[in-house]
């Protein structure tokens, strides 16, 4: 008879972990934003009210807060590992490398699940909290490097086509010699995009762990990235105006 | 009454009328059936006629018949040889290269990390 009833509640659970699973990590951060609300507000309960009440409900929001954090984390590190997946071992640095470290964070992060299911009080809560805060910018270093990663090989394999097409555009034949200058100028600026995507790597380097405010770094790498895709979308314009002039 | 008495005693008696001025039904003359004749034939004609433009409009042409050996097999492939290749179809498969290109350089930026809250306590 009891299992008659326990029955529906499996199910139920069962249902909404697999739910979770299958969540981006974009609806997963929802729920963390969320689970984030809750716990500001059951922590400012406790702060007025020192109740054993509110204390519990506290702990109880602060772990559920806690463990949907990983979680959005892991989500994350899904998508970047899959997009760096694409591009194999042909880049240097390796994606694929950068990759495979980013999938020991994943089960580092899961560990912690656990770790947060036996937190029991609150000088074990804010110790846990502390040690994370420790941990966290190394995983985020790591993030900005396999963002980066994913951005210059996307730029070199994009070029590396580009390249070919200007190899196949010169082989035409008849081609004016203002045609043929203008071929020869777009080396030029490929130069300057492999210049700008080394820039990007050495701004994000392990050599800069020291700093915390990666995010601040994020925006010079970006800033050299965009440089660099904006010489390929003047070469693949350049390019698009060459052949206009072609004869027919 | 004496009137009245008449009247009951002999009821009028009605006799076929016999009289050639009133013709019985109308009787028409072969010049007037040949002209109704030929309208009725001219307005049959007309809306056959008719039928047969609006057919003429809409007919689908007959196809030929399919000759089988004709068709690509799955395993074979199309191609042209240099020669057959005109410089617009190179100049327009280079485009469309540039297009993808151009696409793909759209999308290399990856979303940072979520903004999350590193100091959670109580």
């Amino acid at each position: 008879m009891k299992l008659f009833f326990l029955l529906p509640a499996f199910l139920l659970s069962y249902n909404s972990i697999n739910a979770q699973e299958t969540l981006t990590w974009q609806e997963q951060f929802d729920l963390y934003s969320q689970a984030h609300l809750e716990y500001t507000s059951s922590r400012q309960a406790y702060q007025n009210y020192q109740t054993l009440t509110t204390r519990e409900q506290a702990i109880k929001d602060t772990k559920k807060v806690l463990w949907e954090r990983n979680e959005t984390l892991k989500k994350y590190l899904d998508q970047l590992i899959a997009d760096l997946s694409a591009f194999g071992k042909i880049h240097n640095p390796n994606p694929e490398e950068l990759a495979s470290q980013l999938a020991v964070w994943q089960s580092w992060l899961s560990g912690q699940q656990s770790q947060i299911d036996q937190l029991n009080n609150i000088t074990d809560i804010n110790d846990y909290s502390k040690l994370w805060e420790k941990k966290y910018p190394e995983l985020e270093l790591l993030i900005y490097r396999a963002l980066t990663t994913h951005a210059t090989s996307q730029q070199s394999q994009s070029l590396t086509k580009t390249e070919a097409l200007v190899q196949e555009i010169s082989a035409y034949p008849d081609q004016s010699l203002l045609t043929q200058k203008w071929l020869g100028e777009t080396t030029i600026k490929t130069d300057l995009i492999r210049q700008k995507l080394e820039k990007a790597h050495l701004i994000i380097n392990p050599l800069n762990t020291y700093q915390s405010q990666y995010d601040r770094l994020w925006t010079k790498t970006k800033e050299e990235l965009l440089a660099a895709a904006n010489y390929h979308l003047e070469i693949l314009s350049h390019l698009e105006e060459i052949i206009t002039y072609l004869p027919q | 009454m004496n009137q009245i008495q008449t009247i009951e005693s002999s009821p009028p008696v009605i006799t076929p009328n016999t009289d050639e001025s009133i013709p019985s039904k109308p009787k028409f003359s072969k010049k007037k059936k040949l002209i109704f004749g030929l309208a009725a034939l001219s307005f049959v004609l007309l809306i056959s006629l008719a039928i047969a433009t609006t057919q003429t409009k809409t007919r689908i042409p007959d196809q030929p018949a399919l000759n089988l050996d004709l068709l690509p097999t799955p395993q074979s492939k199309i191609s042209f040889s240099p020669s057959e290749e005109t410089p617009t179809s190179t100049t327009s498969a280079w485009k469309n290269q540039i297009e993808n290109i151009k696409k793909e350089n759209q999308q290399f930026l990856g979303n940072p990390p979520p903004p999350i809250d590193l100091n959670i306590h109580l």
